[in-house]
């Protein structure tokens, strides 16, 4: 009983975070795309604030969903970069490979949607107790 | 304590977020703010892959217009009026060398440590001491004085802004993302600006401190002997079979002043200051196959990646134009119309002078003029410094131009034609040239051009050639000009300029061509005194009159067979005397004789895969620094190279030749060339392997980014030629142009540049001509007037607002 209980709340957990995480791709996505660089982090502070996640929820939430979008946006320049430019620049930023430049847009992508996600989901629960 | 729950993710969210809006300090540069820089939407990420599609746009023109861009992306600009036309060219410029113009404006200005910071400071400071933005405001305003001008430039500068306007960061330069610093407005002093820098690149030839220094130091029989005036193998610009039939307009006062001591020890080292120069020759129709003119040029300069040129094409009911642009400033700088082809060397002339002056106290404020002491101008500069203070220096004007006290020019004034206001205007000259018909248009034009001075050549449909020498030149107190002067007495002043009508210029010779390679523009009979004999250059005008004297049915190949001419006249000068001592004085040994052997057989062609040229090059390095080793020792500049040819032809015995570490011993010239050949085999056997190749591999070409950013540009070109030789690629400077255009009705063209249309680095346009220039091909080139006649790889329509 009580394992099954668990299952149900795993499952149902999931469905959420999944559709959490779509939420935060598709937003954070269309916010980099229209808006200005800092657009995703105010994307994923507001959701996570409305939303009222869970701090663990919107801080892994938000990590992976820029760190993902990040990633996938870099790798898919990346590719249509035949003049090397990526590789150029990387040079003069003290000899970073086009996988490394990709490693740390990642890498910055992630860090801001986890504190983004962390922030908002404070703030929503903030609000939430008031 | 919900405030407490709220404090840590807030710090590390508002810290993590300023950081990543930040430029950041390292080693002296900047690492730009990476939340954007990173940022795959609108950073980096956003630079691979230039906009290269079809467009419309509304614009402030009078009506539309109709840009075409061909295979190579050379647009073409159908307009209804010049204006717009300008406007299109203005956005061209702009969408293609935004970043180039802005660099190069900042340069003359003093304003790249706004960009850069602390690096380039030093230079800032100099530009401002030398008063170049001031000019540049002058210049802009006197543009207003003449009919027509303030429309035109209003124009481009409105097209140059709407592009600049339509940028977002995502759309920056990639240099402008690297350097974190958004693109400026443009305006009519930036275009005046774009033309001081290029006047610094071509009119600030002077050796007045290296002479002041030679006359204090040298006895005047050594003095007179190291630096006649004048090198009996030049062949002037314009040919002898000239007369002069006019008298010269004298100086009111003729003072050959004396010599100033120079405070300063150490003469500034100037043996690079001519790599920038220049052909160009036009040959009558009676010297060529098809009974056409046909006019060549190859504006030699420092090489970058952007080119310093823009190809364009431009339609208006006056024009139809094609040739290259200097983004910047409107108009085709050199090119070609229905009726004419022209083109420009520099002339290399000296037209700074700088004058000592003598101040009341260390107050600097008060100096002595005319037997008084007056009030310099002060004007205070303010040096934004990026990252640090902004720094603060006060320029002081007098009556001869601006006083420099930062380099070795301490307490000089300079006195420049670039800071003169004159009654010319170059805006005037390139609207005249563009549209000229014939070599009445022509010589109207030249008469309005101001500088720096250049050796302007024509050829017509009619089948006219001629050459010019166009710009002010000043007239001085004769004996002035050459070394420093006394800046106490206003009677040392300039004293006017030389009229038009009496500047060096030739239209028709009887020889069947002009042609001009910097060298000195007339010969000793010329009535005016042109000075700066140590910038006119001795080898390459030779070289080129020498080819053209013995050429008949000259076709456009023969034309791009002497653009590329690696013909090494010096070598060809000096190597048999050398030879000659070796065999003489028999001093070389066994290992050495392959080395003599090989110079022996060379052709004196500077080719690339040939390794005769490093010999020589590394040899007369030796030579000259073996011989001048006492110059060197008093810190005295050292004679020209053709002066060296002539005194070790002419007086091996001379002392100059006796080696200073030798006291025992009295050396001549044949011991010196002994001893230099093995210096030459022991300094070739040190280079790499990879120098030990051949020639370009020695030369080691490069075309570096125009802001040195490594791997912008290309790090190693294996090209031929060389300095003081027609095809005048060097390891930094070379031919940034080719142009031959035979005058046919309608004329046609062959050109190529070594670079590519577009400014940014990930443009397949950014350097796609590179190879093909450096075969040695050209691009076939015919003026497009119908646009409906061709089909554009693209197009961009500009519809009135």
């Amino acid at each position: 009983m009580d394992t099954h209980q668990t299952d149900k709340h795993h499952s149902g957990m999931n469905s959420k975070n999944i559709i959490v995480l779509t939420l935060f791709i598709i937003g954070s996505f269309l916010s980099g795309y229209f808006g200005p660089w800092w657009a995703p982090a105010a994307y994923l502070v507001l959701v996570s604030a409305l939303l009222k996640l869970s701090v663990r929820q919107a801080m892994v939430a938000g990590g992976i969903s820029l760190g993902v979008v990040y990633l996938g946006e870099s790798i898919l320049m990346n590719s249509m970069d035949e003049a090397d430019m990526i590789s150029k620049t990387g040079l003069l930023l003290g000899g970073l490979s086009p996988a490394m430049m990709i490693m740390v847009t990642t890498l910055i992508g992630g860090m801001t949607g986890l504190l983004s996600g962390w922030i908002g989901s404070v703030i929503g629960n903030l609000t939430n107790k008031k | 304590m919900a405030m407490k729950q709220l404090l840590l993710p807030a710090l590390l969210f508002s810290g993590w977020m300023a950081l990543l809006q930040t430029d950041l300090p390292v080693k002296g540069s900047f690492l730009p703010a990476l939340g954007r820089f990173m940022s795959p939407f609108h950073g980096v990420w956003q630079s691979v892959s230039p906009d290269l599609t079809s467009f419309d746009f509304k614009g402030q023109t009078k009506g539309n217009v109709k840009i075409l861009f061909d295979e190579r992306d050379i647009p073409h600009i159908y307009a209804d009026n010049l204006e717009d036309a300008l406007y299109a060219q203005g956005y061209l410029h702009a969408a293609n060398r935004l970043f180039s113009m802005d660099i190069s404006t900042r340069s003359a200005a003093g304003r790249l440590s706004e960009l850069i910071g602390q690096r380039t400071l030093a230079l800032d400071r100099k530009q401002r001491e030398r008063g170049f933005e001031w000019s540049a405001i002058q210049k802009a305003k006197s543009w207003e004085n003449f009919e027509g001008n303030k429309a035109i430039i209003d124009a481009y500068v409105n097209g140059v802004n709407a592009y600049t306007h339509s940028l977002d960061y995502r759309d920056w330069p990639i240099e402008y993302k690297i350097l974190s610093h958004a693109p400026v407005e443009w305006t009519s002093v930036s275009t005046a600006l774009a033309q001081t820098n290029m006047a610094i690149a071509l009119c600030l030839g002077e050796d007045d401190l290296e002479y002041s220094i030679a006359r204090a130091k040298l006895s005047p029989e050594d003095y007179a002997f190291l630096f006649p005036d004048h090198n009996p193998k030049e062949r002037p610009i314009i040919p002898s079979e000239k007369s002069w039939d006019f008298t010269a307009v004298k100086a009111a006062t003729d003072i050959y002043q004396k010599t100033i001591s120079p405070q300063t020890k150490q003469a500034e080292d100037n043996r690079n200051k001519d790599l920038n120069g220049s052909n160009n020759w036009a040959v009558a129709g009676k010297k060529t196959a098809n009974g056409f003119p046909i006019l060549a040029n190859d504006p030699h300069l420092g090489l970058t990646l952007p080119n310093i040129w823009y190809e364009m094409e431009i339609h208006t009911p006056e024009m139809s134009v094609h040739g290259v642009s200097i983004p910047g400033l409107p108009f085709i700088v050199i090119g070609f119309n229905e009726k004419i082809a022209w083109g420009s060397t520099n002339s290399g002339q000296d037209v700074l002078d700088w004058y000592q002056i003598t101040w009341q106290d260390s107050n600097r404020l008060r100096y002595k003029l005319d037997e008084k002491f007056v009030d310099a101008t002060l004007r205070t500069e303010e040096i934004k410094v990026r990252g640090s203070k902004s720094i603060i220096d006060t320029i002081r004007y007098t009556h001869w131009g601006p006083v420099t006290h930062t380099d070795e020019h301490k307490d000089m004034a300079m006195k420049w034609i670039g800071h003169q206001k004159t009654t010319t205007n170059d805006i005037d000259y390139l609207k005249k040239i563009n549209s000229a018909g014939d070599v009445a248009a022509y010589r109207d034009a030249v008469s309005s051009f101001q500088y720096p001075a250049q050796n302007k050549i024509l050829a017509s449909v009619q089948g006219d050639i001629a050459i010019s020498v166009a710009g002010v030149m000043p007239i001085r107190p004769a004996g002035n000009g050459e070394t420093l002067t006394n800046g106490e007495s206003t009677i040392q002043d300039w004293q006017g300029y030389i009229p038009f009508e009496h500047a060096p210029f030739i239209i028709n010779p009887s020889r069947g061509y002009v042609s001009s390679a910097n060298q000195a523009p007339a010969d000793t009979s010329y009535p005016y005194p042109l000075l700066g004999k140590r910038i006119f250059e001795d080898y390459r005008g030779r070289i080129v009159n020498m080819v053209l004297d013995t050429s008949d049915a000259i076709t456009p190949a023969d034309m791009e067979a002497l653009q590329q001419n690696n013909y090494h006249l010096l070598a060809a000068e000096l190597l048999p005397i050398l030879l000659g001592a070796l065999d003489s004085s028999a001093c070389i040994s066994e290992s050495e004789k392959s080395f003599a052997t090989q110079l022996a057989q060379w052709n004196y062609e500077a080719q690339r895969d040939s390794i005769s040229p490093v010999y020589f090059d590394l040899w007369y390095q030796a030579f000259e620094k073996m011989t001048w080793d006492e110059l060197d020792n008093l810190e005295v500049m050292r004679p020209e190279v053709w002066r060296l040819v002539e005194i070790a032809k002419d007086h091996p015995q001379q002392k100059y030749f006796d080696q200073l570490s030798t006291l025992d011993k009295k050396e001549s010239m044949q011991d010196i060339a002994c001893a230099s050949f093995s210096s030459m085999v022991k300094a070739f056997k040190n280079l790499s392997e990879e120098e030990q190749k051949n020639w370009g591999s020695y030369k080691h070409s490069t075309i570096p980014h125009l802001a040195r950013f490594p791997h912008f540009g290309v790090d190693f070109l294996h090209t031929s030629g060389g300095k003081h030789i027609v095809n005048a690629m060097s390891k930094t400077h070379g031919p940034s142009w080719r142009m031959i255009v035979e005058l046919s009705s309608p004329p046609k063209a062959w050109m190529n540049y070594p670079g590519g249309q577009s400014g940014n680095p990930a443009s397949i346009h950014y350097r796609d001509m590179l190879e093909h220039y450096f075969e040695g091909k050209y691009y076939e080139v015919s003026l497009r007037k119908d646009p409906a006649s061709w089909t554009p790889i693209r197009q961009i329509n500009i519809t009135q607002e």
